[in-house]
């Protein structure tokens, strides 16, 4: 039996993906459950695994040509005999070259689009490196480009008096679309609180101490700040929500997104009911996402869903910033360093750990009032940070 | 027929026996062919038998030979079982080649006979390599090359028999005379009347003899296999007979007369042995009879074996093209 | 065990004496193999042989290439292990339906009850004698499943390879080329780019199916057989000097062909140059050149390019046959033009 191998749907925006590499040759067995092929979504880049056992048939893309939902990339055999048939690898028809050519094609004086001519390994090394062919400069003989080609563009070598020209990678691209559509689109409004992480502080300490002894992930500043932030949600759920047009979405569930700085851009995987974890399994959670985002490992599942995001740059020392909205959803936390500053605390001077924080909403599902509310509900959690670690109070027992 | 009586009752019968096995055979394959249910064609044996059996009851188990794309009548002759020749026919699994050699190609080294060969007198050098082989370890095995008149012209059997002349290679060459090379007469294909006139071309001995009196084949047979145990070199034997079917089952004999096929029709060696069983061996027709009945019975069982015998595994396809190290 | 300095010829002929010395089964057949005061077949390789091992051993046969093919067949069949010899390896064309027909195809047709485990040995390689006794005959034996074949360069693989030839129980097409014969006396090859070697004395064998790499490098892969090996070496120490880095090797066994090492290496340099001396339509290079595109495409930063003999038959005068034969220089253009892309 042959057995057609698509792009399946990524869980990305539905938007075109880049095919990276066959992770198997043709003629090659490949186990179900191993990897197959791998594709860059907008998201991350996703290895996808075999159905079924059996032997890759043939390929019908190469690395570096856009894919999309539901294509035909290739086709593999239950047994070797069938992938063996015909004694070499041949590509598939395409339905087109069936079609008789019984009449003339009309003349449209439109010439087929350009082929860029590039060597198998320069089209793989330019697909890896997220360069786009059309960008690089072919110096074969024949127009085609060449290994070198692309690794001179890789260098960045120096062009036009000093300045280097870097093409949009799909990440690159996919941020740069996301937060231009939010700033356009959105109508913000922004509002601030300075935060005492004292009390915060010293919980962690001793959390940390915890987990360490019993072997558990320790639990960071920012994972006390997740928890606020949706235990906040949970008793002002008028900023879980999305702007659509006609209506506005509430949402019942709380999903936040992190976001996870890279060196290559960013990326926002979901902590998915957030408020439902405690301390210690958000602590787990928010290490396997960031693990799983600098190894490039996050499925798109793990991307999406989110209902409201936090942005955490004070672990860079900034004292505050304010992030763009992760359109559609309402609202985004920008959380900033928490730094020893001489404050007034219970009618003294005193120096106290204080971390500003800055919430940037969408004006048109949430007003000031349920900003301030928020902010207020934000900051009394973690300044009497017992509270994060109790659960509210269990339905039925009187 | 000469010296019938002075050979042991059990053989001459058993010879009858095997004749009459092979025409049987051969004739319910024709019918079978004639229903749809062989694949490719056939290339049939009947009016030939006596050269098989008669040569083939001259040698011993140890000996090998060597036959062609008409090979029925050795195998059968030989002692090859009529099963394993009608599903390697059918191209089954339980073939005697495992359906990867087909009616042209069959092997059965259990009784001496290697792979049958469709290339005209291909086999005549080989048996040479296979006497040499024997002498060459001291042995007193020989080889049987069996080829057809048509064989005789092409270079092989130049070759073939000039280099077992020449290093007395104890092997017999059997030419079966059967008049045609596929549709051209031989007299048509040669100047000389008697093939084994090449004999003294190689300094060898050449023999004619009546290829549709089982006896005088087996005698002359027997002479030159004896000759070629002692170191005697090899001989030609040239068998005139003739096949009362086609070259193959593709072909409807228009280029011989009726006159001519029943010329020989009436010298059928099945019929003539009976005869003389009949009248100097003092068999009884019940015995004759028993013995056409149990090789009736052996076809019929044979060829519902080949038809039950399951078509070979598609895997098949690919193994045994090299021999494993051992 | 001690190392001797052979020529390939001496290898050769002490690979035979060792296989002849171990099995009784193993004989020679062919033309003027141990004709006293002979020449010891085409080329002095059996020279001496028929003085050991008696003359029934070392069979001479009348011309006729047919009986010595279909002999070694019979031979084989019947359980010995005999090598035949054409006296020139374009020879085997008068005897083709017995390597082709008959050798090849007895096991598979007999499902594997019989096998024909022979040596058929071809002296092969343009030599200044016309197009009749210089052909580089591979590629029809490539094309012939059921057959090995062997090409050595040099005289530790031939010995070697030949031993393994004799013990596989397969029909082996053994080439071996005039030039690096390095024959003494009066069949001294004149163009002879013979390598005398450190050969052991004793019995030991190369395993069929492998090549050799003889030289590594990360920019261009080499691939050549025979006299083709010694140029695409030479070739690549001169493109050493010019900042070119070839990794050659030495196509010994294309049937059973390792594709392994060629893959590793085309994936490692990207660019991949076949030198044979056989004809360039349908060459053997014609063949590794697809393998290689089927499973290294993706590495390949230029096209599988072959250097070949053009499609002409063998021209009789040096200087066409010099200039038909691929020389060092044409595989050193050849290298750079792939280098510059």
């Amino acid at each position: 039996m042959i057995h057609n191998i698509i792009i399946p749907a990524l869980g990305a925006t539905g938007g075109d993906m880049v095919f990276e590499e066959w992770r198997v040759q043709p003629g090659q067995f490949v186990k179900s459950g191993s990897a197959l092929f791998v594709v860059t979504t907008d998201k991350a880049t996703v290895e996808v695994e075999a159905f079924r056992d059996g032997y890759l048939r043939e390929t019908q893309v190469s690395p570096g040509e856009i894919v999309s939902v539901q294509m035909v990339i290739g086709r593999m055999t239950d047994t070797l005999e069938e992938t063996l048939s015909g004694g070499s690898v041949r590509e598939a028809v395409k339905v087109e070259d069936r079609i008789p050519q019984t009449e003339e094609r009309p003349k449209t004086g439109i010439g087929p689009p350009r082929r860029i001519l590039a060597s198998p390994l320069a089209r793989r090394m330019a697909a890896e490196l997220g360069l786009d062919l059309a960008s690089i400069k072919a110096s074969g003989s024949e127009g085609q480009i060449l290994k070198r080609d692309i690794v001179r563009s890789a260098e960045n070598t120096h062009v036009e008096g000093g300045v280097r020209r870097i093409p949009l990678s799909p990440m690159r691209r996919a941020i740069a679309q996301r937060t231009q559509q939010s700033n356009t689109e959105v109508p913000y409004f922004h509002g601030a609180a300075v935060i005492d992480m004292s009390e915060a502080k010293v919980m962690l300490k001793q959390a940390v101490a915890w987990a360490e002894k019993n072997e558990w992930v320790a639990p960071t500043i920012t994972d006390f700040t997740l928890r606020a932030a949706a235990l906040a949600l949970r008793q002002i759920p008028a900023l879980n929500a999305s702007f659509r047009g006609e209506e506005i979405l509430f949402f019942e569930d709380i999903h936040i997104g992190l976001v996870i700085g890279l060196p290559e851009g960013m990326l926002i995987p979901v902590v998915r009911h957030t408020d439902r974890l405690n301390l210690f399994t958000l602590a787990a959670t928010t290490h396997r996402l960031r693990t799983s985002a600098e190894d490039g490992q996050l499925s798109s599942s793990e991307l999406s869903g989110a209902t409201f995001t936090v942005s955490n740059l004070g672990m860079f020392g900034l004292d505050s910033f304010t992030a763009v909205i992760n359109s559609p959803e309402a609202g985004i936390l920008s959380l900033g360093a928490a730094k020893e500053q001489a404050a007034v605390w219970q009618g003294n001077l005193a120096i106290r750990w204080q971390m500003k924080a800055t919430i940037t909403v969408d004006h048109r599902v949430v007003d000031g009032i349920t900003v301030a509310k928020y902010l207020n509900e934000f900051k009394q959690l973690l300044e009497n940070p017992l509270c994060l670690a109790l659960e509210i109070p269990q339905e039925g027992i009187k | 027929m000469t010296k019938l009586l002075s050979l042991p009752l059990e053989t001459v019968q058993d010879m009858y026996r095997r004749m009459v096995l092979i025409r049987r055979f051969e004739d319910q394959l024709y019918a079978l062919f004639l229903q749809g249910v062989v694949p490719g064609t056939l290339h049939q044996y009947q009016g030939q038998e006596a050269v098989a059996v008669g040569v083939c009851t001259a040698l011993r188990p140890d000996d090998v030979i060597f036959s062609t794309h008409r090979p029925v009548g050795h195998f059968l002759a030989r002692g090859s079982t009529a099963r394993g020749i009608a599903a390697e026919i059918m191209g089954k699994a339980d073939g005697c080649a495992g359906g990867k050699g087909g009616q042209m190609h069959l092997t059965d080294v259990s009784i001496g006979a290697m792979p049958s060969n469709a290339v005209v007198g291909a086999n005549i050098p080989i048996a040479t390599g296979a006497a040499l082989g024997f002498q060459l370890r001291g042995q007193d095995r020989v080889a049987v090359s069996f080829f057809g008149d048509g064989a005789s012209n092409i270079g092989a059997f130049h070759e073939g028999v000039n280099l077992a002349a020449v290093k007395d290679a104890p092997v017999i060459f059997v030419c079966e005379n059967n008049q045609y090379g596929a549709s051209t007469a031989i007299s048509s294909m040669m100047r000389i009347a008697d093939i084994a006139d090449r004999a003294a071309a190689y300094g060898i001995t050449g023999c004619v003899v009546d290829g549709m009196d089982v006896i005088a084949v087996y005698q002359a047979a027997l002479e030159a296999v004896e000759k070629a145990r002692r170191g005697g070199g090899p001989t030609l034997l040239e068998c005139k007979t003739y096949r009362y079917a086609g070259h193959s089952r593709g072909d409807p004999g228009g280029y011989r007369s009726r006159e001519e096929v029943e010329h020989w029709r009436e010298r059928d060696p099945i019929p003539q042995l009976r005869t003389l069983l009949i009248n100097e061996r003092g068999l009884s027709e019940t015995e004759l009879m028993a013995i056409e009945n149990t090789c009736q019975l052996e076809v019929r069982e044979a060829i519902e074996f080949a038809l039950n015998s399951p078509e070979p595994a598609i895997e098949e396809t690919y193994l045994n093209v090299y021999a494993e190290d051992k | 065990m001690s190392t001797r300095e052979m020529t390939m010829v001496e290898a050769l002929r002490d690979g035979l004496r060792v296989a002849m010395h171990s099995d009784p089964g193993v004989f020679l057949i062919g033309e003027d193999l141990g004709i006293p005061g002979g020449f010891g077949g085409g080329f002095t390789v059996t020279l001496g042989l028929a003085e050991e091992f008696g003359h029934a051993r070392v069979m001479d046969t009348p011309v006729s290439e047919i009986a010595i093919i279909g002999a070694a067949v019979g031979a084989a069949l019947v359980g010995m292990r005999p090598i035949a010899e054409m006296q020139y390896g374009d020879f085997v064309f008068c005897g083709m339906d017995q390597v082709v027909n008959q050798a090849a195809k007895m096991h598979y047709m007999s499902n594997g009850q019989v096998s024909v485990p022979m040596v058929l040995r071809l002296p092969v390689g343009a030599s200044a004698r016309g197009a009749q006794h210089s052909q580089s005959t591979e590629a029809w034996f490539m094309h012939t499943p059921g057959l090995k074949v062997v090409c050595p360069s040099n005289p530790y693989d031939a010995k070697g390879l030949l031993l393994a030839a004799i013990r596989d129980n397969n029909p082996v097409i053994f080439l071996e080329h005039k030039l690096l014969y390095g024959g003494k006396g009066g069949r001294k090859e004149s163009a002879s780019a013979a390598r005398v070697v450190g050969v052991p004395d004793d019995d030991y064998e190369v395993p069929l199916g492998t090549v050799s790499v003889k030289r590594e490098g990360s920019d261009l892969t080499i691939l050549a057989n025979m006299l083709m090996l010694h140029r695409a070496m030479e070739a690549a120490e001169v493109l050493a000097r010019r900042g070119i880095l070839a990794e050659v090797i030495d196509m010994r066994c294309l049937t059973p062909l390792d594709m392994q090492p060629l893959t590793a290496s085309a994936q490692k340099t990207g660019r991949v140059l076949i030198v044979e001396e056989d004809n360039l339509t349908g060459g053997w290079g014609a063949e590794v050149a697809a393998r290689l595109n089927e499973v290294a495409f993706f590495y390949l930063d230029a096209p599988v390019t072959r250097v070949a003999a053009p499609d002409t038959p063998t021209p009789s005068a040096p200087i066409l046959e010099h200039e038909y034969v691929p020389s060092v220089e044409r595989v050193i253009e050849a290298a750079v033009r792939i280098m510059a892309g």
